[in-house]
């Protein structure tokens, strides 16, 4: 037992005054340490000097190779002494030395010996310590001690070797295996925590067989389980164990239901929760199961304690997001605990009740909130804002009490994300309620009269510019937006310059006034307004130098600006000053496959004023375009798709080339993607020469070479080929790059004028039949799946054979057939031994696809899958099937 | 009865950020990394256990599967999260964090703060009864809320009684009664 190291002083000024570890060093414990070589140990002492050890250990010392061993080879002197609380400093200190394997077998015969000893408490800990710093070869020794104590009448020596065994099942899964009876004779035990402990261990020793775990459950729902935490492990089991049967669900009764609902009459209110939780997120939970579920949380809404509370009211939270219509019961008390007095709970009780609420309770509502906003913080704002503003979207009736709340905490106090949430809401009602435009417009002006986020200002004005003109009274918003251009700083008056000007533009009769507006505008003392001002004064009112047509000016002002802003950085930087004028038109405009990271940026969020009204263009779009600019393909017809791109060297190589397959109907465009990664290169003529000798069906209609390909540009190359219309034909192509390199002078960056002609082999390109399928995702599989009815369905049963995990089966299938994953199917829950997933997509000639793959592991390793296929055309229905069968 | 007051400081519930999120998303990258390396670091459990002073010195530091260089990031973000919210918290009050699957409960009891970390099943609430073993066994230990000093003076027992409740990463002993003989040496009355 540790001793108080300074004599206890009950006097606190004193007490504070200092620490009794002061000028504790390193250098002196160790020598301390040296009483534990004492032949008369002074217990008292040896534990003193022992939590100076573990202070120093905790305060991040550490001690070099020979001082660790010193101290442990002295520590296990320790052993001679038989004062009990040294000793159990002593199996502490052991611990944290964590001695290294050659030192661990020191102790390792004190420690068996203490695992034998009669004294019961000796032999918890030994047991602990020893799995603690033992290694494989070691625990086959000691198994048989073991074994025999995850038995022992003394449930904390039980309990010592099952937590040991969870421990070990990582390192030596094959050895604690073995003990399989004596953990399900502890599961069986009187003493709680050895139950709980059992339990554990038997389940993850079991976890990966999910007939036995199934077995366990249904073995143990019928016994008596003592434990309150052994009762909530075996719920989270039985929940696994019903998911893992989900296929059941639709024929009758669900298996074990009747056991988490007697749960919810247990009397420990971890188990009721953990039951009721276990319901809600049952899968496809029906009305009638979750409303047991739903009395027992609403009784934890009232509960004294907060956390019963709190975790009441989240998992009601998430019920709502699901079954609205479940959680109504509880409005009552819900909207009592608005005036909670912690915030997190009054929040989720806010966010559920927009999510329940109905459309007469919106006003109360509203009014209730008000009070509340004041005193909580901006990011707990945030989340009341997004669920107002989809309780709008969802009662469009009341955008006028909404929209008022909205603009009311727009003038309060708030910081940038908050501001920006309220913004954005205001931006997406005005967009999908146009009864909401007028006001919602004005409240955005008034704002930015006092607004100090230039970000939301331009935003705003950006906005103005393009709904404005379309209201019934375009003049009433030029003084908010002029008022910016004398007021604001430069970034803010150049947006406001280039708003007038949309007004401008749009608005004939505001023509004149905007002019004179505009000439003002001119005097301004920064360039960039300046130039803007004197830009817009001529395409507006030019005499046709700069822009031909009204149409035109329009087409400038409005249009989507697509060319790629990283591919015009680049280009402008390439650019030298010349006689020359800069041609945008020469700016590439094919986008650069993106970084993965950037891919995986989550977008799941509503795009306010971030994206505009049009949506940014779409790689799709910018290919549609890209492809149209060029006259051979005009008469191609329409782009159904363009692959991802496909590399065709090794990263790192000279020349870097990627393809990007469009497919058209009667046609397909390899657009090749090249990079020249040499500085002392300049690359001429560049053309690929495709060999399509095992794509018999394709024939070579058009190549367009690339002129020149300079040091770290990227440009394109085209291959167009004509096929039969309609129809998924696959092929093989083999392609060479071919140029003409020219050397490049370092110093000056000029090339020479006799170039060399060179090739260089790229990888083989395949069109597979997935190319001819779209993604398109559909909202609701099934009620689609019905819709599309059993005509042209086609099943069939594939052996996959033996895989890697369900997982990577399922991404297998799923790459191959190129379709869009529904209902976040594509994802495999972990163990699972089956899993459905849901594909949707178009195949060429638009025709809808729908396909229900069911996985099953078949034995260890081997995969079996059944496939179901529904489409409007039976020979597509047979088309997935032929992919499938031959991938 | 704990009196338990429970703030959603970061979290699950928002999509919004913070700053304060960001250095934590920024931990959890590192964490999941981490996850990648090591295939055997194992989820589910209490990544860590923090005592600090008032000024924010570390007293006793426990981590469990936290890779070492990680924990320096975790020793800075979760002091600093003390600093910014247990000011004028009374005893025993639980802060909680959250980020995705990582929970964090925090309190006060006397001049220390006392931080606990957990990962999926160790979700807010199994913390919260997790912290509440740890508060009582010390108030045990101290006889009271310790001051800094009485709480170093007791350290060795501390450090017994946390060696009861956490073993590597998991729950293990809940009864304070039930810890307090164990660490003697004295088996559980129970028995």
């Amino acid at each position: 037992m540790a001793q108080p190291l300074v004599k206890k002083d009950d006097d606190r000024d004193e007490e504070a005054e200092y620490s009794p570890f002061l000028g504790i060093e390193k250098g002196a414990v160790l020598q301390e340490a040296r009483v534990f070589n004492d032949p008369q140990l002074d217990a008292r002492r040896c534990s003193q000097v022992i939590t100076k050890l573990l202070y120093l250990l905790n305060q991040g010392e550490t001690f070099t190779k020979i001082e660790a061993t010193e101290v442990f080879f002295a520590v296990t002197k320790l052993f001679q002494s038989r004062d009990l609380g040294l000793r159990r400093m002593v199996y502490l200190i052991i611990k944290e030395l964590s001695p290294s394997a050659d030192e661990v077998i020191i102790v390792t015969s004190s420690l068996m010996k203490d695992m034998n000893s009669k004294t019961d408490m000796y032999r918890a800990n030994a047991i602990r310590v020893l799995c603690r710093i033992t290694d494989g070869t070691l625990l086959t020794q000691i198994e048989r001690y073991l074994k025999q104590a995850i038995v022992d009448k003394n449930p904390v020596v039980a309990s010592a070797a099952l937590v040991s065994g969870i421990h070990l099942l990582q390192t030596n899964p094959e050895i604690v295996k073995r003990w399989s009876n004596e953990v399900q004779e502890a599961v069986q035990s009187r003493a709680a925590l050895v139950q709980f402990h059992a339990l554990a261990l038997l389940h993850q020793i079991r976890q990966n067989d999910r007939l036995a775990v199934s077995k366990l459950v249904t073995s143990l729902t019928r016994g008596n389980v003592r434990s309150p935490l052994a009762q909530c492990l075996l719920i989270r089991y039985t929940s696994q164990v019903i998911r893992e049967s989900g296929n059941n669900t639709q024929s009758g009764d669900r298996p074990f239901y009747d056991y988490l609902e007697s749960c919810l009459r247990h009397k420990s209110e971890m188990v009721i929760f953990e039951a009721a939780r276990a319901i809600t997120e049952l899968n496809g939970v029906t009305s009638r199961e979750l409303t047991p579920a739903i009395t027992v949380l609403q009784l934890f809404l009232s509960s004294s304690k907060p956390v019963l509370r709190f975790a009441a009211v989240r998992t009601l939270n998430k019920v709502a997001m699901t079954h609205p219509m479940a959680v109504t019961n509880c409005n009552i008390d819900m909207e009592s605990l608005i005036s909670d007095q912690n915030r997190s709970i009054a929040t989720l009780a806010i966010t559920t009740l927009l999510k329940t609420g109905n459309e007469s309770s919106v006003d109360r509502l509203m009014k209730q909130i008000t009070n509340f906003m004041s005193d909580i913080a901006d990011e707990f704002k945030i989340v009341v804002v997004e669920a107002i503003r989809s309780l709008c979207l969802k009662f469009p009736l009341k955008y006028r009490s909404l929209m008022n709340f909205l603009s009311n905490i727009l003038r309060e106090e708030g910081g940038f994300e908050y501001k920006k949430a309220i913004v954005d809401s205001i931006v997406i009602l005005i967009r999908d309620i146009p009864d909401t435009k007028e006001s919602g417009l004005l409240h955005l002006c008034e704002f930015i009269e006092d607004c100090e986020f230039t970000y939301l200002s331009t935003q705003i004005l950006h906005f103005l510019g393009i709904e404005g003109p379309k209201t019934s009274d375009p003049s009433k918003y030029i003084r908010y937006i002029y008022n910016r251009v004398h007021l604001e700083n430069p970034t803010v008056r150049a947006s406001a310059v280039s708003t007038l000007a949309k007004f401008g533009a749009a608005v004939d009769a505001l023509k004149p006034r905007i002019f004179v507006l505009l000439r003002r505008c001119l005097f301004d003392s920064d360039d960039e307004v300046r130039d803007r001002a004197t830009l817009y004064l001529n395409t507006l009112g030019g005499d046709g130098s700069v822009v031909e047509t009204d149409k035109d000016v329009k087409h400038f002002l409005f249009g989507s600006f697509d060319i790629p802003l990283v591919n015009l950085e680049t280009s402008l930087k390439n650019y030298e000053p010349s006689e020359e004028a800069f041609d945008i038109d020469s700016v590439p405009r094919e986008v650069k496959s993106q970084p993965l990271a950037e891919k995986k940026a989550p977008g799941k969020k509503p795009t306010g004023l971030g994206a505009p009204p049009s949506g940014p263009p779409s790689t799709a779009d910018a290919y549609d375009k890209m492809l149209l600019s060029i006259p051979e393909f005009a008469n191609f017809g329409k782009l159904f798709k363009s692959s991802e791109p496909v590399e065709l060297t090794e990263a790192e190589t000279e020349y870097s080339v990627n393809v990007v397959k469009h497919i058209f109907d009667r046609h397909v465009v390899f657009q090749y993607n090249c990079t020249n990664t040499i500085p002392e290169q300049l690359l001429e003529d560049v053309v690929v020469v495709v060999d399509a000798s095992e794509a018999e069906e394709f024939s070579e209609v058009f190549s367009k070479p690339l002129r020149s390909l300079p040091y770290d540009s990227s440009r394109q190359t085209f291959v167009a080929f004509e096929k039969p219309g309609g129809l998924p034909i696959a092929g093989k192509f083999s392609n060479i790059l071919k140029f003409i390199v020219k050397e490049v002078d370092p110093t000056t960056g000029e090339a020479e004028d006799d170039g060399v002609e060179d090739e260089y082999q790229l990888e083989d390109l395949e069109v597979v039949t997935a190319d001819y399928i779209l993604k398109v995702g559909v909202s609701n599989f099934r009620s689609a799946w019905e819709s599309m009815g059993p005509d042209c369905e086609r099943v069939d049963e594939y052996g996959l054979g033996p895989r890697e995990s369900l997982a990577e089966a399922v991404n297998a299938v799923i790459n191959l057939l190129g379709m869009q994953p529904c209902e976040g199917t594509e994802v495999v829950p972990p163990n699972s031994r089956s899993h459905t997933c849901l594909l949707s997509g178009v195949f060429i000639g638009n025709v809808k696809v729908l396909v229900r793959l069911s996985f099953g592991l078949d034995g260890p390793k081997d995969v079996a899958m059944k496939l179901a296929v529904r489409s409007e055309d039976e020979v597509v229905s047979d088309t997935i099937h032929e992919i499938v069968a031959s991938g | 009865m704990i009196m338990l007051k429970t703030y959603f400081v970061l979290g699950n519930l928002f999509e919004a950020c913070v700053g304060e999120i960001y250095s934590f998303q920024k931990l959890l990258r590192l964490e999941d990394s981490g996850t990648d390396r090591t295939s055997t670091r194992r989820e589910n459990m209490i990544l860590a256990v923090l005592f600090a002073n008032a000024e924010g010195n570390i007293l006793i530091e426990r981590f469990h599967g936290v890779p070492a260089e990680e924990r320096l990031h975790w020793r800075s973000f979760l002091v600093k999260l003390g600093a910014d919210n247990l000011k004028g918290v009374k005893n025993e009050e639980l802060l909680v964090a959250c980020h995705k699957s990582v929970y964090i409960v925090y309190t006060v009891l006397g001049d220390v703060s006392i931080y606990v970390v957990g990962k999926d099943e160790y979700d807010e609430l199994a913390l919260s009864e997790v912290i509440f073993v740890i508060t009582s066994a010390v108030k045990d230990v101290c006889g009271k809320p310790p001051s800094e000093r009485l709480f170093l003076d007791k350290y060795g027992r501390i450090c017994l009684c946390l060696d009861e409740i956490v073993w590597k990463g998991y729950l293990e002993n809940t009864e304070k009664d039930r810890i307090k003989r164990l660490i003697r040496l004295k088996p559980p009355t129970e028995f």
